[in-house]
């Protein structure tokens, strides 16, 4: 071996050591080890405790031998070992189904974009015909897998579930969108643009506890909070906001709702609202920074062709933009899936658990219930989730951004 | 036939009259934008203004619903509150002293402890009592008579219970800091003192300060050896390291509780609270324990050490030392320079803006830092801002005006930071993608 390069991996070994060790202890083995607590009953009181029925099943069939003996006890061994698994997703084909319906609702997608290229007459039929068939099927199927699931499975983890599901599809739309106008007035010109920048992008360094303590008094179900000094002075009624139970429709409209489509609670309407605020001046700033990058001279061949404002922007911005609205919705879809801070604090006794996310859960069962190997196992099946979803993010929607 | 002069003139007309409406359109158009964008600004600052101004409030105005507090200027205090009319300003009737006098017995020593206590307190009150009421003399004939009572006692040795002689004054100091508002720091100097905020502030900076040296102390060297040293394994390590950043924190915090509690393999445990002896002037000692008893809870490694070391700072960091180019490093190695020396004296100083970006995010995440400190804190010892604002949310109660002294401390220091160092904030931020 040269000893020059002997010292050149030395030296560099050397250099990463210090940070590989911390991050090897706190960012890596807790991976590995989750993994691990996952797979036994593990609580603080009673510490790990083996996959002990594995082990008997082995014992039990010690006399048969022979490959039958090998493939039950694997079997017997593995299905101890997914205890958790199985007591937080209930019933494997119910996952099965519901995997399948999202799959379906893909296909339908792609159905949409691809299928029809050849079609020339009474294409939109076609597209039309076929987009409900599948989406509607993919919906039943979902809906059948989701039933399945939760007759059997973990009630508050998928609940959970449902209410992260809630607050992602609430909050990322409406912050991306509100975000998106901003920039684009901002975009327009205008004289203050620095100064209204800088007033927008403070809800967003805030940091979550004081916000979410804030907002926990702004809206308070009191008459004298300040969301309902604004209701009442425009004639509306008090409501009930974090210690609201009811669903929100329910709440403001008076309509009843059932199952999934009741929607979030007034409670998480609120938790969503604390997001909506949190983000849209962020995605607001980043978004102008990709304005800016948008070529000037497209907008004016495209004027001395005669395209209305409204053409340019849908025509030119939206798809100059698209990089920016792709990476802002994986980044908001993966921090709604995660987010803890701001709805543990938002968290009201009166709303009856229905602001608890999924990552809120998990830390429940974890900290209060103290069954770490539980909770490990549900923060995994959160993870695989999240993976999943940046997935086909990356896979299916990327294919419409337009890089240039 | 064409008359060439006054198609030109009807030509310049028409222009002129289609400037004057696209100037009129622009500026409809600008008045509409920055309308949308003032009510943007308005929602976005709201809360802000409502926690500062509530920070500033007795209780009293807090329940009376008032949206600027009381405050007047006072010589000893700074800001504090006028009125419209120059004297003092009223956040509550004044009349409402009325029913207080009014509960004690007439003749009794605390009717004259009372009033004495709220003379002292604010000179003249009852004066201004009187002429509040001018046109009613059933009272004025009342608050005559108090005084005269107040007068004709030595309220010094009146035979009044000592401890009841205490709640007394506490309830004339009440309804006088209620009435008059109070100077505007009050409340945060109790959320300082009394609810510990003080404390909190300081573990939050010490925690913030070293985290963002151990950051940088670790991170710097690896960015740098995954961008400039060719070593075995280099990119998978830096693969793997990139991975790590994909998994959510909820998956992590389970397995690193249980291993700053000491339940997964022993720790090494420095006990030395170097501050601790710094202030009080103790004798230091040192103990050192590598043993199966040692617990990181409530003690700084737990909220420090995890977090000395980003995989999302490395690799920022790598970003900007692959710019640096190989050339110079050569060069130095030719003159007997070590990767060490070139480090510090060279790819330091051009990576300077990538390490202020690291230093200012790692403050910012590690000054938020709520869900890990929530789990590795029991007692104040080394309890951060954020977990203390949190759990003063069910302690507070009703005392909205302390809890909002209280976020605000926890919020100023990052706005300041924010308005200072905007750019390099903004940037950064946008770079990063930072909390999701």
């Amino acid at each position: 071996m040269n000893p020059l390069v002997v010292r050149e991996n030395l030296a560099g070994y050397a250099f990463i050591f210090p940070a590989m060790v911390i991050i090897g202890l706190f960012g890596l083995f807790p991976i590995l080890y989750a993994g691990y607590m996952s797979i036994h009953n593990w609580t603080a009181s009673q510490g790990r405790s083996y996959c002990q029925a594995g082990v008997e099943g082995i014992q039990t069939l010690d006399g048969v031998g022979g490959a039958a003996w090998v493939w039950q006890s694997a079997s017997a061994l593995i299905s101890n070992c997914l205890t958790n698994y199985n007591e937080i997703i209930g019933d494997w084909s119910g996952a099965l189904f519901f995997v399948l319906g999202c799959g379906l609702l893909l296909l339908a997608y792609w159905l949409w974009n691809h299928a029809f290229e050849n079609f020339h007459e009474y294409k939109l039929v076609y597209q039309l015909g076929v987009a409900f068939a599948v989406v509607g099927l993919g919906l039943f199927t979902i809906a059948y897998g989701w039933a399945k699931l939760s007759a059997r499975g973990d009630e508050d983890f998928l609940q959970g579930l449902v209410y992260t599901f809630y607050y992602a599809f609430g909050s990322v739309p409406l912050q991306l969108g509100l975000g998106l106008t901003l920039a684009y007035l901002l975009f327009q010109n205008i004289r203050g643009k620095q100064f209204y920048r800088t007033i927008l992008f403070i809800p967003y360094i805030t940091p979550a506890v004081a916000s979410a303590v804030v907002f926990r008094i702004v809206f308070s179900s009191r008459d004298s909070s300040l969301a309902n000094q604004f209701l009442t002075f425009f004639g509306g009624d008090s409501q009930g906001w974090i210690a609201e139970s009811q669903p929100f429709w329910n709440a403001l409209f008076g309509w009843n709702l059932q199952g999934f489509w009741a929607g979030p609670s007034m409670a998480l309407v609120t938790v969503i609202l604390l997001g909506v605020w949190t983000y849209t001046g962020y995605n607001a700033v980043i978004f102008l920074a990709g304005l800016g990058a948008i070529p000037i001279d497209l907008y004016e061949a495209a004027r001395v062709d005669g395209a209305s404002e409204w053409h340019l922007f849908r025509y030119i911005t939206l798809p100059m933009i698209s990089p920016v609205t792709f990476y802002l919705s994986v980044l908001a879809f993966i921090g709604t899936f995660k987010a803890f801070n701001s709805i543990y604090v938002m968290r009201d006794a009166y709303s009856q658990g229905t602001t608890d996310a999924a990552a809120i859960v998990i830390f429940d069962t974890f900290y209060k219930a103290n069954q770490f190997g539980y909770a490990a196992a549900q923060a995994i099946v959160l993870f695989l989730i999240i993976f999943a979803l940046t997935q086909i993010q990356r896979t299916v929607f990327e294919s419409r951004v337009f890089y240039g | 036939m064409a008359d060439t002069p006054l198609t030109n003139n009807t030509l310049a007309q028409q222009t002129a009259y289609a400037e004057g409406r696209e100037r009129r359109n622009r500026w409809l158009t600008h008045l509409l934008l920055h309308s949308i964008l003032i009510f943007a600004s308005f929602v976005a600052l709201i809360p802000f203004y409502w926690m500062l101004a509530t920070s500033g409030m007795t209780l009293g105005e807090v329940i009376n619903r008032r949206w600027i507090p009381a405050l007047q200027w006072q010589e000893d205090f700074g800001i504090v509150g006028v009125s419209a009319e120059g004297g003092l300003r009223e956040s509550r009737p004044l009349g409402n002293l009325v029913e207080p006098l009014r509960n004690y017995d007439r003749n009794s020593n605390e009717l004259a402890v009372f009033v004495t206590a709220l003379e002292l307190q604010h000179p003249g009150i009852m004066a201004e009592l009187r002429a509040y009421y001018s046109t009613n003399p059933n009272i004025t004939a009342q608050v005559d008579e108090w005084v005269s009572r107040t007068a004709a006692i030595d309220v010094a040795s009146v035979p009044v219970r000592e401890g009841r002689q205490a709640d007394i004054r506490a309830q004339a100091a009440r309804f006088i800091r209620d009435v008059y508002g109070i100077p505007v720091h009050i409340n945060y100097l109790q959320a300082w003192d009394e609810a510990k905020f003080g404390k909190y502030f300081l573990n939050s900076v010490i925690i913030t300060a070293l985290t963002i040296v151990g950051l940088l102390a670790t991170s710097i060297p690896a960015g740098y050896a995954f961008a400039k040293i060719r070593f075995f394994g280099r990119n998978f390590i830096f693969a793997v390291l990139l991975a790590t950043l994909m998994i959510p924190e909820s998956v992590t915090m389970i397995p690193n509780l249980l291993v700053v509690k000491g339940q997964v393999f022993n720790l090494p445990l420095l006990e030395t609270n170097w501050l601790w002896f710094w202030w009080t002037g103790a004798t230091p000692y040192f103990s050192f324990a590598w043993n199966a008893d040692v617990s990181w809870i409530d003690h700084l490694e737990a909220l420090t050490i995890p977090f000395m070391a980003d995989a999302f700072a490395i690799f920022l960091l790598r970003q900007f030392f692959v710019k640096v180019p190989d050339e110079l490093w050569e060069a130095a190695k030719i003159d007997g320079c070590s990767h060490l020396r070139f480090l510090w004296q060279v790819a330091v100083p051009i990576a300077r803006p990538a390490i202020v970006t690291v230093a200012l995010l790692t403050f910012i995440s590690s000054w938020n830092a709520f869900l890990w400190p929530l789990l590795v804190t029991n007692d104040d010892t080394w309890l951060p801002l954020m977990v203390g604002l949190y759990s003063f949310t069910s302690e507070a109660g009703t005392d909205l005006h302390l809890l909002m002294a209280a976020a605000a401390i926890t919020v100023l220091p990052m706005i300041v930071l924010y308005f200072f160092t905007q750019k390099t904030f903004t940037e950064g931020i946008a770079t990063s993608g930072l909390k999701g």
